[in-house]
């Protein structure tokens, strides 16, 4: 089976200070703090990349890189130079929470920091921590969408959407941070491939990107208990 | 600023917060984390508002003002709520008025109260810092806490009773917030008003009511405050039609009388000194009977003490000649003596003030009770003046008021007396007698008929330009600008107006639409018995505008304004005008409800609208404007307004006009309903443009369906609470497609001729809005000149940029910036400023302007 994953949103307001929760963060190389800001809400890989372009934006010494390490399921805020300078890190609302820090307040004397935390709420990779089920994807109730008029199908959540069900099975070391996450609700991105590119009906391993408008059919796989099986249905802009 | 709406596409939700005036107490629906406002405790959990509906208002175009949905809200029976519910414990009754920024209460007894105790009074809630005696008083009160402060009047009833609960709940501001709760839970910013949206304003118009076990409140939106009428009128009754004067307390009249014998010998003397009217206020108003009375009254305790030698005074009115004139109704004051055959003469000097006024009587021993000696009281100081020159007025009645408020009583105004209106010009209040002067009818007749007896309502009324009417009668405290600090319209008397802050009132859009129909032109509106909506939105509704409630966005010149504070606001009502604010998409639309678009037609419309003139609450001659050939088709069908009017003939003009206009326009005109996502970016009295493959929409002019794309009107819209979803009601024009005007500005005065850089150029201030906005979309307006009747100069035309738009005086003054292709003469009420036909018009004019070629606009490309 090939890598599957979650990734959630980050919203952003686009503006420094309003509605600020997963958008800002500070960088200080000695001459004091600048925020660096997500532009646009982006989902959690595209959103590290556009922090580290923020970042580079505004004239700061070194050069930074936004990565997101698979393996430890961290993310690496480096800073690159020659020779590369000590920074200070800090986060604004819950933003530290969503890349994997510990603590939204002071990361320094470094030039690179790891999350510290134990896990990341933006992201969930597989095999180890989520199981995109094998044959994730299913159209919504049919009949139903046959229901309505103008050869819409239904939007359950809002506008034009499908609706898709995914049978989800996440490992019970990350249950409840995952319950507590980014791709648990609001918009994610489940992919159950490590294929990049959308589902459509000729690729029907694409990732599914949409809102999360339920979860059911909670149970516990095995004796162990190791894996909860959930369905998750998620509405899928047309 | 991003909306409270804007994130809920990528899974947050929002969660409320709820306040209520004068209540320490803030409802939430979870635990937020935040700081709650100063002066209030969070109560996590214990607001419910899922039994809401949703929350909006509808435009009614036919009253001319919005009427916003109510809130249902519950309150769970948690112990901090419990607390604020149960019934009072102390309580202590006001005994002097309290203006709105006092900080003593004068109380009946302060038994039972500490410093550090908070108390109500009416909807305000005072924190006490001490108690005093003699009288007995809070003292160093900190006014309107978790609230507004008010003006309150002692009357020593329950009305002004102080208890440490709340006495009622009705009628206290509610306050619901909207917080962005992120997909995790999180809720950003450190304070609960940090990124908080208000999302309803309104009055608590019923509750609390037990259901269940919690306790439910209803409360009416803010606009809904302009229904209620302001205060009842005052009412009396006539008890005499005597002129008043005020009183002299210290006026001092001194008698001296003075008897002779037949030798000429003194045979006694007396000097009375009176102070008749001691015992009366400055203020206070008096007849001429009760001003005799109370001369007689001092003068017989003075004359008490002569021995029986002088006894009483008597009055008698007279007519005569003084000072050459020919005067009535003068009143003489005769003096009675005791019987005394030994007297000659008798000598008599008056001193009133210091009008001094000697004569000698010749009695021939003929003194004797009965026989009264006259002395012409009447001068020219008061109150020797006495009476009148040529008859008694006939506009004057003394009204003995039934409710005791003779003080509030306007120095000049409208009374009805018995079943007509009169104009008063001139008021004054003794007690709880007011008397009227100059009363003439509405047809300038004065009074015909004895008043006395009959009933009288004095109307209140206010007179000023439209905008100046509005906004007074939203902010009148009775405490002048206790509302309005910055923009100063608290300026009537207390119960005048709502007393509404002017935080939430939008100033600047209502003056910007409401000044652009009316300008200047001052009405006579009641502000007593009849709302606002009653009084004045009539004359809003005839001119396609209403009042409403909401989020304000940009004001009418269409400067962005991010605090998109809940407030009253005016917007226009017709389908068609200049640029819209937002898009609607089929993928905006909700297309799981099958309702999602509704297509309606209007109701029926009218071939026939009546105007009634009103001047003071009296009927004048109406305006009628007909739809001749619908009503020789169709039965007629009236639509009538009553709006108030000093004159006339200026107004006939513009109730044709507007008349004409809704006859054209709603003819074809549509209302659809459409369900859409919450994050469109438009409130109520937009424009917006809808696009959309739906079959229910169709465009008139093409006759297509399934390909719509066309500019409504939004004059409905609506956020449920629990799906977020949001119901916009759409105005379109059907056959109408005016992109908006073309401008033909006449020149009035400019100062320089011709026009140079820097000078100024008067229009009619009917297009300050138009070139407001322009200036405001573009930074510059660029206008070409022409005389009428003219060659038209199409390749380089003359004309103008502009970089100011004022009102000055009544006119709209435009500031030249350049010159377009050098200067021209321009001629006083001939010569025009309009569009640019060419692509020397700016972007916005590009854009949203009609040109004179076919009636279309250039595009935005120019």
């Amino acid at each position: 089976m090939t890598a599957s994953r979650v990734e959630g949103y980050l919203w952003s307001s686009g503006v420094a200070g309003e509605k600020s929760a997963t958008q800002e963060l500070t960088i200080d190389e000695g001459g004091g703090a600048v925020t660096v800001l997500l532009p646009a809400a982006a989902v959690f890989s595209d959103a590290l990349t556009a922090l580290a372009g923020a970042a580079n934006g505004l004239g700061l010494a070194n050069t930074y890189a936004f990565t997101w390490n698979a393996a430890t399921q961290t993310v690496i805020v480096a800073g690159a130079g020659a020779p590369a300078i000590n920074f200070t890190l800090a986060f604004v609302g819950n933003l530290h929470a969503a890349l994997g820090f510990a603590t939204a307040a002071g990361y320094a004397g470094a030039t690179s920091y790891t999350g510290d935390r134990a896990r990341a709420l933006g992201r969930f990779d597989g095999p180890t921590h989520v199981k995109v089920g094998g044959n994730p994807i299913e159209e919504g109730p049919a009949v139903e969408m046959k229901r309505y008029r103008h050869g819409r199908h239904r939007a359950v959540a809002w506008g034009n959407h499908d609706v898709v069900s995914i049978d989800l099975m996440v490992n019970k070391d990350v249950r409840a941070d995952f319950h507590a996450s980014y791709c648990h609700g609001g918009r994610v991105r489940y992919y159950p491939t490590d294929l990049t590119t959308a589902y459509s009906a000729i690729n029907p391993g694409g990732y599914i990107d949409g809102y999360v408008i339920g979860v059911a059919d909670l149970s516990l796989m095995g004796v162990s208990e190791r894996w909860t099986l959930q369905r998750v249905r998620i509405a899928r802009p047309r | 600023m991003a909306r409270i709406w804007d994130p809920l596409q990528y899974g947050w939700s929002p969660g409320y917060w709820l306040t209520i005036q004068g209540i320490p107490l803030l409802a939430s629906e979870m635990n937020f984390g935040l700081t709650p406002p100063a002066g209030y405790t969070d109560d996590p959990g214990s607001l419910v508002i899922d039994e809401g509906a949703s929350v909006g208002q509808r435009v009614e175009r036919d009253r001319g003002i919005g009427v916003g949905y109510p809130l249902t809200f519950r309150l769970l029976d948690t112990a901090a709520v419990r607390a604020q519910i149960k019934v009072w414990t102390k309580t202590a009754v006001l005994q002097a008025d309290v203006s709105a920024v006092a900080t003593s209460f004068e109380v009946d007894s302060t038994a039972g109260w500490a410093p550090g105790d908070h108390f109500h009074i009416g909807a305000e809630r005072v924190l006490i810092d001490a108690l005093a005696a003699a009288p007995p008083r809070f003292t160093g009160c900190t006014r309107h806490v978790n609230g507004i402060a008010y003006t309150h009047k002692a009357d020593a009833t329950a009305t002004c009773r102080i208890t440490d609960l709340p006495r009622y709940w009705l009628g206290r501001i509610v306050e619901l917030w909207a917080l962005p709760v992120d997909p995790s839970g999180y809720v950003p910013g450190s304070a609960m008003t940090d990124d908080a949206e208000l999302v309803f304003h309104g009055h608590i118009s019923a509750g609390p009511d037990r259901v269940g076990d919690e306790w439910q409140f209803e409360a009416l939106s803010l606009d809904r405050v302009l229904a209620r009428p302001l205060s009842s009128a005052l009412t009396g009754k006539v008890i005499d039609t005597e002129f008043r004067r005020l009183a002299l307390p210290f006026l001092k009249i001194v008698y001296h009388f003075a008897s002779y014998d037949f030798a000429g010998a003194l045979v006694w003397s007396h000097d009375l000194v009176t102070i008749p009217m001691a015992t009366d206020l400055a203020t206070d108003l008096l007849s001429e009977t009760e001003i005799m009375s109370r001369i007689s009254t001092s003068f017989a305790a003075a004359a008490a003490g002569t021995g029986g030698n002088v006894e009483t005074i008597a009055w008698k009115a007279v007519e005569g000649i003084d000072n050459g004139q020919h005067i009535k109704n003068v009143w003489m004051a005769m003096f009675a003596f005791g019987t005394d055959a030994t007297i000659n003469t008798l000598h008599t000097r008056i001193t009133v003030g210091g009008w001094v006024n000697d004569e000698s009587w010749h009695v021939g021993g003929k003194l004797s009770t009965g026989i009264h000696l006259w002395s012409k009281w009447c001068g020219h100081i008061h109150p020797g003046s006495l009476g009148w020159v040529n008859g008694p007025p006939q506009d004057v009645a003394a009204v003995r008021m039934d409710d005791a408020l003779g003080a509030d009583v306007p120095a000049a105004g409208f009374a009805k007396i018995g079943d007509v209106v009169y104009e008063f010009k001139a008021s004054g209040a003794s007690n709880d007698t007011v008397f009227l002067s100059g009363l003439k009818t509405i047809a300038g007749q004065v009074p015909t008929q004895d008043l006395t007896k009959e009933t009288v309502e004095i109307l209140r009324t206010d007179t000023a330009p439209m905008p100046d009417l509005l906004l007074r009668q939203f902010m009148s405290s009775g405490t002048a600008n206790l509302r309005s600090p910055v923009t100063l319209h608290d300026r009537l008397d207390q119960t005048q107006g709502y007393g509404i802050s002017e935080t939430l009132i939008h100033v600047a859009g209502i003056e910007n639409v409401c000044g652009a129909l009316f300008g200047q032109t001052p009405l006579t509106v009641p502000s007593s018995g009849q709302s606002t909506e009653e009084a004045l939105c009539p004359l809003l509704a005839l001119s396609g505008r209403a009042l409403v409630a909401k989020p304000v966005d940009h004001d009418e010149s269409g400067a962005p304004d991010t605090s998109r504070a809940y407030r009253i606001s005016m917007v226009r009502t017709g389908p068609s005008g200049g640029s819209y604010a937002a898009t609607i998409t089929d993928a905006h639309i909700i297309a799981s409800d099958p309702a999602a678009v509704e297509v309606r037609r209007l109701g029926d419309p009218p071939t026939r609208i009546r105007v009634q003139g009103q001047i003071a609450g009296e009927d004048v001659a109406p305006i009628v404007v007909n739809d001749k050939g619908r009503e020789q088709a169709q039965s007629p069908s009236e639509l009538s307004f009553t709006i108030p009017m000093i004159e006339r003939n200026p107004i006939v003009s513009m109730v044709t006009t507007w008349a004409r206009a809704r006859f054209a326009s709603d003819q074809s005109a549509r209302e659809v309903d459409v369900l859409t996502v919450p994050w469109i970016d438009a409130e109520i009295g937009d424009l917006v443009r809808l696009t959309s493959v739906h079959p229910g929409l169709v465009d008139l002019v093409t006759g297509a369906a399934g390909a719509f794309d066309g500019v409504a009107r939004v004059i409905g819209s609506s956020i449920m609470y629990d799906t977020g979803v949001r119901r916009w009601t759409l105005l379109f024009g059907g056959y109408i497609t005016s992109l908006s005007l073309c401008p033909s500005a006449e020149i009035s005065l400019a100062s320089a001729y011709p026009p140079i850089v820097n000078s100024t150029i008067d229009v009619p201030f009917k297009y300050y809005p138009h070139f407001a906005q322009l200036l405001a979309q573009d930074g510059v307006i660029t206008l070409t000149l022409y005389d009428p009747g003219s060659a038209e100069q199409v390749a380089d035309p003359y004309g103008y940029t502009f970089d100011g738009v004022e009102e000055v005086a009544g006119v709209c003054r435009l500031t030249v910036a350049s010159l377009l292709n050098g200067a021209e003469v321009v001629t006083p009420a001939l010569s025009r400023l309009a569009t640019p036909k060419t692509a020397t018009a700016t972007t916005y004019q590009n854009a949203h302007l009609m040109h004179d070629g076919d009636g279309t606009s250039w595009g935005a490309g120019g």
